[in-house]
């Protein structure tokens, strides 16, 4: 799911709208057993584009960060490795110009959260397209 | 390419901010 909603969100749109001026930043982060770098590095790979930018979360720190600006509690991003509330599954836009990462034009989400919509891909691509200049 | 981030969210939050001109999405989540 969490790999699926990367692509609907990100690469597929890229594919579609990086030639209207869009690009894609993804954090990659530790939430399940499973993930660290090495398994960052292929999931990054399947979804590399000339618009696209990959970090991993090494410390883990960046999630939570997000969480507090996004206003999730811990009962809505419950994951088996934190106790605290990280935004995780997490999809936001922003318009062009100076904007705060942590202050998104709009965002969707795959956690059991009703404080945004969660990820529709038609949706999100609706809201994305808005913001880049009209095709030919 | 994979980037590290930083205590302070570098390079994401510069490279976010060089990109001004375009919009933008955020996808947070694991990679697995």
């Amino acid at each position: 799911m969490c790999l699926e909603g990367a692509s609907v969100a990100g690469h597929d749109l890229l594919l579609a709208l990086a030639d209207r001026g869009l690009r894609a930043f993804y954090v990659w982060t530790p939430v399940l057993a499973a993930d660290d770098r090495d398994a960052a590095v292929p999931a990054a790979g399947d979804r590399d584009h000339p618009a696209a930018r990959h970090y991993w979360d090494a410390d883990g720190a960046f999630a939570p960060a997000l969480a507090t600006p996004l206003d999730l509690t811990p009962a809505e991003t419950p994951t088996p490795r934190f106790p605290l509330a990280i935004a995780w599954d997490v999809y936001l836009t922003y318009p062009p110009g100076d904007h705060d990462l942590f202050a998104p034009a709009s965002w969707m989400h795959q956690l059991p959260t009703k404080k945004a919509p969660r990820l529709d891909a038609a949706a999100f691509r609706r809201s994305v397209e808005a913001l880049v200049p009209a095709g030919p | 390419m994979l980037h590290d981030l930083s205590a302070d969210f570098r390079p994401l939050s510069d490279d976010f901010a060089a990109a001004r001109e375009d919009a933008r999405v955020l996808i947070v989540t694991s990679p697995t």
